[in-house]
């Protein structure tokens, strides 16, 4: 769970960092569209490699703050979907 | 497999003709015997067929330009991925040695000023460009002032070294599109501030309700444009030659930029949406445009368009009108300046509007019913 949050921290402040914004405070429970760390264009982009990174596809639906808010809502989503997939 | 819709053959005596109607689009999927475009000759108008289905991968030739017999008009292919062939040349025609031919260039320039063939002395087979030129600047009375040929501005520099490749299908939409405006729309501009800081707060409010990552208030702008065009069906329509074509449902254009290529994705029947499925239904184009997974239905067919630069930190420009739509909305960032107003970001709103359809008037009370969130 602790490697999950890390990657997803990381490319938060990757993304953060191509829009000449400094995210590195960046913590587990801050709410990411809140923090106007991203644009639209970058959570979309943090999506994708979220997707592709976990190796599963969401749903639009799927796609909400109570999931995807914070890097610990995005670490969690990931560690019930790889559960239920194995 | 790619294949070429060619130039008919009508009469005799013509090696040309003048492409009047363009029916299809790039990327539009057509079926056998689907009306691609019709062409005209100095006696008859006629119209081109699919011989197969497809999808159309490019147009060789833009609206009232003139075309060769035996000239490709459009290419088809099974998907959008297909490579366009370059465009082979039309069969040359036998001159008849008692009828004035004219090359397909120097055609087009005698079309542009209506200059009567026979009085154009020329030497060779044919009348060359030169000719036509030369004749016009000896003409007595002053030029036309019909627009000048697209291309006419656009030779390249002799003596520089350049290097000469197709047009990807993306360039050539472009082509299609900006050429659309100069030669068949009256496009003008209107612009006005609106408080960026009142949209701001509604789509903040907004995301909170209803638990959203991505950030609507472009959506929800968009879709108080489309609200704006069921109010005012001028604003959702056309014109085709002498017809004023009413679109029934709002197709939302609006332009996602990723990798420096900019796409125009379209939600279809946009009017049947409330707003939270309009904002779900945009977010679910972006996704694909970002994922390269668009198909070609849901780049087609825009009514109406929105599109916005804010990103870039431009704070205002004029947008090009979509083929075939009488208004785009400019979106822009706020700008860097204080109001006298407390709690008022000013930032510009604009529209770039087919003036055929629409006067300012018009344009601006659209811009007006945008520049304010739903209550």
């Amino acid at each position: 769970m602790d490697a999950y949050k890390t990657a997803i921290r990381n490319k938060v402040i990757e993304l953060a960092r191509k829009l000449k914004i400094d995210a590195s405070d960046l913590k587990d429970d801050d709410v990411i569209p809140e923090m106007g760390y991203l644009d639209s264009a970058s959570i979309i982009a943090l999506i994708l490699w979220y997707e592709e990174h976990f190796g599963f596809e969401l749903d639009l639906g799927e796609i909400t703050v109570d999931s995807f808010g914070t890097v610990n809502a995005m670490a969690a989503f990931a560690q019930s979907r790889l559960n239920a997939g194995q | 497999m790619v294949s070429g819709v060619f130039t008919p053959r009508l009469n005799a005596n013509e090696d040309a003709l003048t492409l009047r109607r363009i029916n299809v689009s790039i990327g539009q999927k057509v079926a056998l015997g689907d009306l691609l475009c019709e062409v005209e000759t100095t006696k008859s108008l006629v119209t081109v067929e699919a011989d197969r289905e497809g999808y159309v991968l490019a147009l060789e030739a833009g609206l009232g330009a003139t075309v060769g017999v035996g000239s490709v008009i459009l290419w088809i292919g099974d998907s959008m991925d297909e490579r366009v062939p370059v465009a082979p040349e039309a069969p040359a025609a036998a001159p008849k040695a008692d009828m004035r031919q004219a090359t397909l260039k120097a055609m087009a320039l005698i079309r542009e000023h209506d200059v009567d063939m026979d009085a154009i002395p020329f030497t060779g087979d044919r009348i060359g460009v030169a000719d036509v030129q030369k004749y016009l600047e000896s003409r007595p009375s002053p030029p036309t002032t019909s627009r000048p040929a697209a291309t006419a501005s656009l030779i390249a520099p002799s003596g520089v070294r350049a290097r000469r490749s197709s047009l990807t299908p993306f360039q050539k939409t472009m082509v299609r599109n900006v050429s659309w405006q100069y030669r068949e729309a009256c496009a003008t501009y209107v612009e006005r501030v609106y408080n960026h800081l009142e949209w701001r707060k509604y789509a903040d409010s907004f995301a909170r309700q209803h638990r959203l990552m991505m950030d609507p208030m472009l959506a929800l702008m968009s879709h108080a444009l489309v609200r704006a065009a069921v109010e005012m069906p001028l604003v959702n329509a056309t014109i085709d030659g002498d017809d004023l074509v009413t679109y029934e449902t709002v197709n939302l254009g609006f332009t996602v930029e990723h990798e420096n290529l900019l796409y125009l994705v379209v939600v279809r029947d946009a009017d049947a949406l409330d707003p939270l499925e309009f904002v779900r239904a945009l977010n679910s184009l972006q996704m694909k445009a970002f994922k390269g997974t668009l198909r070609p239905e849901e780049t087609v067919g825009g009514t109406i368009a929105l599109t916005s630069l804010a990103k870039r930190g431009v704070s205002r420009h004029v947008p090009i009108l979509p083929p075939g739509t009488a208004m785009i909305v400019s979106h822009a960032a706020p700008l860097p300046i204080r109001s006298m107003e407390p709690d008022f970001v000013p930032c510009f709103l604009g529209a770039t509007y087919d003036h055929r359809l629409l006067h300012g008037s018009q344009a601006a009370q659209v811009l007006g019913r945008i520049a304010s969130p739903p209550d």
